[in-house]
């Protein structure tokens, strides 16, 4: 199998396939490392999402050694996947939800209602987000940033090398774009 | 909006940067002068602005994983008289937020420590909150203040510490490059706290570098002083004695004394060990037994087996581990490996010789003692502790406790799970992993559904859509698990509850009808019964509750006969046959059933557990059918409590909406109002496909109504029926009649018109479930032709069952208020007055008491208005001046009913 380094240096050089694997890998990873914190507090995911990359990015730099890339280039791909993971563990959660059993019924109202026509608003934002991607992906990463992985602002104006001025300015863009595809 | 594209966008982009940056007066001009040369991206801009005015879309405000309910969000809860802001730390003992107090009587903010133990019994409590105020006197200085310790009404126990604003200890000195006197100097200040803490008789037990903070102003700040000792306590017994001893011992194992871990007594002693580790860490950077990047397991071993480096060895290049990183720990104390070496060689390393000594008996007794030698160090005079302390070798203390030494390394290996620090031996993890995955495969008890979901999702990450999703999931099942019948039984019923809860009753009795021919192939009796009790669950959402109720008898019936029935089996069946006797009409019966599962997952223990809040809220919601509202609201609002154990924001929302649903029966209207306000703000991010969303809407412009606010009232009836196939047919009646009584009061003919249709049409259709809501319609609107109202308002009552005791369980009281103001107004006022003591009756055995129900407010006041017109002038008073204390509470000072019986008893000469 293709070391995730050489991943890395292939997406970079703008390889599509090995986008493809990297995020497919990091995906993995990042459930992994998800998945024994499930196991260990009860199924519920307690950790925060900048403890679950850095700890994956702990877990994957030892085994990869000196080869692996810095952190910066990591959080920059494991982003997206963090997005990705947490969508599902969503999907998963709600259809794991078991049955009628933990939904709670109202109080005087003895006939189930009909399901409600609203949009699904979980894979609306899924949506809002790969329109988002499409338009301007540096926006997208940035919400994969901040809301997905939960940096701060201050943070990821150090990995862009920018000012925080500038993050606090797309991110408004990026919430305006949002809202207005999904409008 | 316009669709945009990536073209477009890059034209639009430095425009939005431009505006941006612009004051709210200046961005007029500059869209005018835009809108000149480019009008259609002047358009565009200004759609974008406008969706910044909107409401703020939740989702995108706050953290992913607590917003899709993958993470309970605790933010806003009361734990006492505090409530939580944000959290600020998560470690092994719970999670620490920052808190400020609710009743505004301390201004600054508070850390409030919710500690992981699980719920506390009342004796458990009654211990935590006494030793907690006995720490709370800990007074000093640098000692950071327990300021209470408390039980929520959840059960929850939590500590309320002084906020401390600063930094680590050791990341401080590091930061500042302080040299080792410096340092030592700091350390001093560490001393007095644990002196002054032992001289109260007060153990730390968990003295690390992460409970010793520097504070803005310089202040050393020792935390957590007692609070291991606390959560041994509070740590509730189990019953089966499994939790041993050690393994429930609060400690962080590279900085515990060879006691603590081998599970002996701990004494002040035990406190000198962990400063000592702590002091050692500090001028050296390491660890004096270990690196520090071991396991607990080994951390703690090493503690008990290995005798510490000696100080002035562990800063000199060559002699330690690699990678050997001296230069750089020595240039993080201002000098040189060399000089370091100097410094510590001989008196230091005494003292630290002494303070990590195997045998408590051989250290200092005392942190005076301990920090005397520093000082003595400092100001260059010999210390106590002698040399020759270093070189004893610790092998008959290892003898003495080898019982001791196994059993820390049992205690060790359950420690790698509690202490939540992650095994990072590789090899180790995967051999974990693929254990796990094993298991997974192979035992039917721990098939994991979602394990089934994530697989499916992880082919060629293709997008499948959430009926895809559900399909492929049964045929994987029925595909994978074909040679593991139980396993697919256990997958077969999880599927089922998803199509019950996509109201596909349909598909789940198919899949549970195949089941059950397996299970009776298997000859498992509790499979056989759990299949039943789940088939009922399918057959009650089909309407059959007769067939239903005699599966579930049967279940029960098979696992009576059975020994060690898995208890969550027992449980399901019994809710099952909860809903089965709701649905058969006998709330009575469905509430005993419901309470019984409740207590026993009380009994266990196991009450953090959405089981037991789904059983409780039954209990609830049979307490209220069974019009025993009063019962519904004590059980609703120890859930409203609980609800913050809730993973999703909708469990959450429901279990608080149906504890203001029950206030609102009981005429609490101020309070429904009071509870109703915050989920309704709280709704507008959460995930908006449940039912329950309209139905709170619902609710809400009914209690907005009831407080006098019909303007927004009708503006969330619209929006509720706006919905309403969502709404379900009970509710999407009632709203329709709340929108008639409201149009009809402001002679909205228009509106009535189509509402009251509304009320027909829905009520037609629920036949004699909404009789209440259409007789309400009738009394409403029965008109007061030739004066003879009276005696149609009689047939109405008559032809609703007035005489046939309480049929619309609290709908009746609502009949007899209309009934009793529409004769008021039309001048019948001793027929009023005989349905206006009625209802004052009725209304004071569905409340809290005669002074806490609006409702008793209301049929007072009808009571008033029909003496006065009888001119009863004393009981006209008598009825009016009682009617303020009921209306003051259940609609607030500030209603206009309020001032309405006053102005009424005023009126009333003597």
């Amino acid at each position: 199998m293709t070391s995730l380094a050489t991943l890395f240096d292939r997406s970079d050089a703008g390889n599509a396939q090995a986008s493809h694997q990297l995020f497919a890998a990091l995906y993995d990873e990042l459930r992994q490392v998800a998945e024994r914190q499930l196991r260990r507090s009860d199924g519920r995911l307690t950790l925060g999402a900048t403890t679950l990359l850095h700890e994956t990015y702990l877990a994957i730099s030892e085994r990869e050694a000196a080869a692996f890339p810095d952190r910066a280039r990591f959080i920059g791909y494991a982003a997206k996947a963090m997005r990705g993971l947490i969508i599902d563990y969503a999907r998963a959660r709600r259809a794991t939800k078991r049955g009628g059993e933990f939904e709670i019924t109202l109080i005087g109202d003895h006939e189930p209602a009909a399901p409600s026509g609203a949009a699904d608003q979980l894979e609306l934002v899924v949506e809002g987000l790969t329109r988002l991607g499409e338009v301007d992906p540096k926006l997208a990463d940035l919400v994969d940033l901040h809301f997905f992985c939960g940096f701060s602002f201050v943070e990821i104006a150090d990995l862009r090398g920018v000012s925080e001025r500038t993050i606090q300015r797309d991110w408004r863009k990026a919430r305006m774009l949002l809202k207005g595809l999904l409008a | 909006m316009t669709p945009l594209d990536r073209d477009r966008w890059a034209e639009l982009e430095p425009l939005m940067d431009e505006v941006l940056e612009l004051s709210a007066e200046a961005r007029g001009p500059w869209l005018d002068a835009l809108r000149g040369r480019a009008p259609e991206l002047a358009g565009l801009v200004e759609e974008l602005l406008a969706t910044e005015l909107g409401p703020r879309a939740a989702w995108i405000e706050g953290d992913a994983a607590a917003f899709f309910g993958a993470r309970p969000s605790l933010a806003g809860q009361v734990m006492g008289r505090y409530t939580l802001d944000e959290p600020i730390g998560q470690g092994g003992m719970g999670s620490v937020w920052l808190a400020h107090r609710n009743d505004g009587r301390y201004e600054g903010q508070v850390a409030i420590k919710l500690l992981n133990l699980g719920l506390v019994g009342r004796a458990a409590e009654q211990r935590f909150v006494q030793e907690g105020s006995l720490l709370a006197r800990l007074n000093h200085p640098n000692i950071a203040k327990l300021v209470d310790a408390g039980v929520s009404d959840a059960g929850q126990p939590f500590l309320v510490l002084e906020y401390i604003e600063g930094e680590r200890l050791d990341e401080y000195a590091d930061h500042r490059r302080l040299d080792p006197r410096q340092r030592i100097g700091l350390f001093l200040d560490v001393l007095k706290a644990v002196a002054a803490a032992h001289a109260n008789l007060v153990v730390h037990r968990d003295i690390k570098p992460s409970n010793v903070m520097v504070a803005k102003d310089g202040t050393v700040k020792l935390l957590d002083f007692g609070i291991a000792k606390l959560i041994d306590q509070g740590r509730p017994a189990k019953g089966d004695g499994t939790l041993t001893e050690a393994s429930g011992r609060a400690f962080t194992p590279e900085y515990a004394a060879p006691e603590a871990i081998t599970g002996e007594p701990v004494s002040t002693a035990t406190d000198i060990y962990s400063l000592g580790v702590m002091l050692y860490v500090l001028l050296s950077g390491r660890h004096p037994t270990g690196t520090g990047a071991d396991t607990p397991a080994a951390s703690m071993l090493a503690a008990i087996n290995t005798d510490p480096v000696r100080l002035s060895e562990a800063v000199t290049p060559g002699r330690t581990a690699v990678p050997d990183t001296t230069d750089r720990d020595a240039a993080a104390r201002s000098a040189t490996p060399r000089r370091l070496r100097r410094l510590y060689l001989g008196d230091l390393d005494n003292v630290l010789g002494r303070a990590l000594k195997k045998n408590p008996a051989e250290r200092y007794q005392t942190a005076e003692a301990f920090a005397d030698d520093l000082t003595r160090y400092l100001t260059d005079q010999p210390v106590a502790a002698r040399p020759d302390s270093w070189g004893y070798r610790s092998r008959k203390f290892i003898r003495r406790h080898r019982a001791g030494f196994l059993a820390a390394t049992i205690a060790a290996a359950s420690l790698i799970g509690a202490t939540g620090v992650a095994v990072q031996q590789k090899n180790l993890a995967e051999r974990q992993r693929d254990r796990a995955r094993e298991a997974a495969r192979r035992s039917a008890a721990s098939v994991s559904f979602e394990t089934v979901l994530f697989r499916i999702m992880d082919q060629g990450g293709k997008k499948f859509s959430y009926q895809e999703l559900l399909d492929r999931g049964r045929e994987a099942v029925e595909r994978e698990y074909r040679g593991e019948p139980a396993g697919r039984i256990q997958l077969a019923i999880q599927f089922a509850q998803i199509y019950l809860r996509r109201n596909d009753p349909a598909n789940a009795a198919e899949l549970l009808n195949r089941s059950l021919a397996i299970a009776d192939s298997l000859g498992d009796m509790e499979w056989k019964a759990k299949t039943r009790c789940e088939l009922a669950a399918a057959v009650i959402k089909s309407g059959h509750a007769d067939s239903a109720l005699a599966l579930v008898a049967t279940g029960r019936g098979m696992l009576a006969g059975l020994d060690n029935v898995n208890a969550g089996t027992n449980n399901a069946c019994d809710l099952n046959g909860g809903d089965a006797w709701l649905a058969a009409g006998q709330p009575d019966s469905a509430a005993r059933l419901f309470e019984q599962v409740s207590e026993r997952y009380r009994a266990d223990a196991d009450t953090l557990t959405e089981q037991y809040l789904f059983a409780l809220n039954n209990n609830a919601r049979a307490l209220y059918g069974a019009t025993r509202i009063r019962e519904a609201r004590t059980v609703g609002r120890r859930l409203v409590d609980l609800s913050q154990n809730a993973s999703d924001p909708w469990t959450r929302i429901g279990l608080i909406l149906n504890f203001a649903i029950a206030t609102d029966g009981l005429g609490e209207f101020a309070t429904s109002h009071q509870f109703l306000g915050p989920i309704v703000a709280d709704s507008a991010g959460a995930d908006s496909t449940t039912a329950r969303a309209p139905a709170l809407r619902f609710q809400y412009a009914s209690v907005l109504d009831r407080m006098g606010l019909t303007d927004s009232a009708r503006h969330w009836i619209d929006l509720a029926l706006a919905e309403e196939a969502g709404l379900g047919p009970i509710f999407a009646v009632r709203a329709h009649l709340s929108a008639a009584t409201i149009a009809a009061r402001q002679g909205n003919r228009e509106a009535f018109a189509r509402h009251s249709a509304g009320v027909e049409r829905l009520g037609q259709a629920l036949n004699t479930k909404a009789r209440p809501e259409l007789g309400l319609l009738r009394l409403l609107t029965v008109p007061n032709e030739n004066g003879n109202l009276a005696a149609q308002i009689r047939t109405e009552l008559d032809t609703l069952g007035l005489g046939a005791g309480r049929p619309y369980q609290g709908r009746l009281l609502d009949h007899l208020l209309v009934a009793a103001e529409r004769l008021n107004d039309g001048g019948f006022f001793a027929d009023a007055l005989g349905y206006a003591v009625t209802a004052a009756a009725l209304a004071t055995t569905d409340s809290l008491t005669r002074t806490q129900s609006g409702l008793v407010g209301l049929a007072l006041l009808e009571q008033a208005r029909a003496a006065a017109g009888l001119k009863d002038r004393s009981g006209a008073r008598q009825a009016a001046s009682a009617a303020d204390a009921p209306l003051r509470f259940g609609f607030g000072p500030g209603h206009r009913l309020v001032a309405r019986a006053a102005s009424l008893r005023d009126s009333i000469g003597r």
